[in-house]
This record gives structure tokens, C-alpha cells and sequence, in this order.
């Protein structure tokens, strides 16, 4: 399932790396990096988490688009 | 449509349960052809040639894989010291030497278990006693041990330096315990997958051992011990599996 985010992107403007990151919201460097490389779904605590820290709503850093296929099921 | 494949699926089982049974027969047969065979070999003569390979080959295993492991290792930490805490493709290859490192330790860990009770049974029947071949063997074995203990060491050491949240302490007897509740989310998943490959793994390589013990048996006349060995520990994978499952 796409899960598409901005984790990156906020992560730079907060200029923090991803062990930092992990830290702030209770979890390791690798699975920073594999949200952001969109190879990992995080749970929604761990959704809500990042968000608070990066001080947006989760929508504007997860987002899910529907594929094509399924669309037309 | 779905009937179709349902009677598919039981065509395709049919055959797999006749094909497992007329290998089960054919090695049967074999182990019963081969019998005769292996009653007239000179096993002394065999057990004079092996623990003498054992005395040097053991050793030679021990020193090269730790040497191979500490090279990845050592490869690893200089990579590791250079790392700015952000290219993902060197912290990946950092992760990979190191896991190749304690994969090969591993390894050589597990072969010994092998080698040092093959190389007593083979002192055992031969005819030839060498105090120094004897020896070997222990020390090749006590060897590995500290030198398996001391790379799961230093490796879990510089792990712990890439991911200061990891807990626990090589030489503590709930370091494994310890580890695993210092993962999180995606850790944990990955940890599953692995321990679910591993019983699928163990599954396949306990009906191989199954038939081997079973030929063996007859071959080498082992008797029905190593059959109970395979089939308990079958059974204790299948049962623990069982009970995480129940668990959901």
C-alpha cells in the first residue's frame, strides 16, 4: 500500500538527523530511515509522534493514495 | 471456478504425498543395498585418516574464520568512524559487513560442535594414539568458543555505538531478552519475519534429517536415537510456534 510522506523533508527544517529524530519520538535511526525511504508504514502512535514533533497534523506528513487498480475494483 | 481449483490443489497434495512416499521406499532400499557395502570397509583405517584431518583442519577453521569475521568487522568500524549519521548507503554497507562478520562467527561456532565430538569418536576407533592429536581437539573447540564470544562482543559493542537506544550486555543471561525489547515497531516486525523464515527453514531441514536418520539407522546402525533427537526438536519448534500463534 503507497504511504507517501514528508518526513524528510520536515526532518531538514527541524535540522535534525534521523538519530535524533528517532530519539525525539522513541524510536530507532533505521526505522527513521525506512519511513522515509517509504519502505516501513509506521503504526499510528508512532504517526501521531512525528507529527507532534515536526508541530503538523498527520496528514500533512503521511499521505495514502489510492492505487489505480484498486480504485477500480 | 473455485471448485476447479480445490481439485487442483488436491491433485497437486495427492502427488506430493505419493512422491514422499515412493522416496521414502527408494531410501529405504538404498540404505538397505548400501548395508552390505559400507560392512566391508575398513572402518579403523577411516577413523586413522579422519582424526588426523580433524586435528588440522579444525584448528585451520577456527583461526580463518575469525580472521575473515574480524576483517569485516575491522572493515565495518573504520567505515563507521568516517560516517557523518546521515549517507544511508555507507550506514548500510556498515550494517551489512557486520552482520557478515557474526554470520561467519556463527557459523564456525556451529561446525565445531561438529568437529569435536567427530574428532573424539574418530580417536576412539582408531588404532593409533597421538597425544597431540588429542589435544587438538579441546583446544581447537575452547579456542572457538572464546573467540565466537569475543566478536559477538566487539560487534554488538559497535552496534550499540550506531544505535546508543539498543540495551544489554553480551555476557548477561537476558541479553537476547534485553535486545529485543530495545527495538521498536519495524525492528520487532523484521525480528518476526525472520523467526518465521527460520521455523519454515527448520521445518524442511527436520524432514530431510528425518529420512537421513532413518537411513542411517540401517547404514551405520545409530540406532533409534538420532530419529527421537530430530523429531523432538520438530516438535518443540512446532509447539512454541503454536502457542505465539495462539497468543494473536
Amino acid at each position: 500500500m503507497p504511504l507517501y510522506n514528508r518526513l524528510k523533508e520536515y526532518r531538514a527544517r527541524l535540522g535534525v538527523n534521523q538519530q535524533e529524530m528517532g530519539a525525539w519520538v522513541g524510536t530507532s535511526r533505521q526505522t527513521i530511515s525506512q519511513i522515509e525511504r517509504g519502505d516501513y508504514s509506521p503504526s499510528v502512535t508512532l504517526a501521531i509522534k512525528i507529527a507532534r514533533k515536526c508541530g503538523v497534523s498527520v496528514e500533512e506528513i503521511f499521505d495514502y493514495v489510492e492505487d489505480e487498480n484498486e480504485e477500480n475494483k | 471456478m473455485k471448485k476447479t481449483n480445490n481439485i487442483k490443489i488436491y491433485i497437486q497434495f495427492g502427488l506430493i504425498m505419493f512422491a514422499c512416499f515412493f522416496i521414502g521406499i527408494l531410501a529405504g532400499a538404498v540404505s538397505r543395498w548400501l548395508q552390505k557395502d559400507i560392512a566391508g570397509w575398513n572402518t579403523v583405517a577411516v577413523m586413522n585418516a579422519l582424526q588426523e584431518v580433524i586435528s588440522v583442519a579444525f584448528p585451520i577453521l577456527v583461526v580463518v574464520m575469525f580472521a575473515v569475521a574480524l576483517a569485516f568487522y575491522l572493515q565495518a568500524k573504520k567505515q563507521a568512524k568516517l560516517w557523518d549519521g546521515e549517507d544511508e548507503v555507507t550506514i548500510s554497507k556498515i550494517e551489512r559487513k557486520l552482520c557478515m562478520s557474526l554470520i561467519l562467527e556463527g557459523i564456525a561456532f556451529m561446525v565445531s560442535f561438529v568437529l569435536y565430538p567427530l574428532g573424539i569418536w574418530a580417536y576412539e576407533i582408531a588404532d593409533t594414539e597421538n597425544f597431540v592429536t588429542q589435544l587438538s581437539y579441546p583446544i581447537s573447540f575452547l579456542g572457538n568458543l572464546v573467540a565466537y564470544f569475543l566478536l559477538v562482543k566487539i560487534v554488538v559493542g559497535l552496534e550499540k555505538k550506531l544505535n546508543p537506544e539498543k540495551q544489554g550486555n553480551v555476557f548477561e543471561i537476558h541479553f537476547q531478552r534485553k535486545w529485543e525489547e530495545s527495538m521498536d515497531e519495524a525492528e520487532q516486525l523484521q525480528l518476526g519475519k525472520a523467526a518465521k523464515k527460520a521455523f519454515g527453514a527448520g521445518q524442511m531441514a527436520c524432514s530431510v534429517l528425518w529420512v537421513i536418520s532413518f537411513m542411517s539407522m540401517f547404514l551405520f546402525h545409530t540406532g533409534i536415537l538420532p530419529i527421537i533427537c530430530v523429531t523432538v526438536i520438530w516438535l518443540i519448534m512446532f509447539l512454541t510456534y503454536s502457542v505465539e500463534e495462539m497468543k494473536r
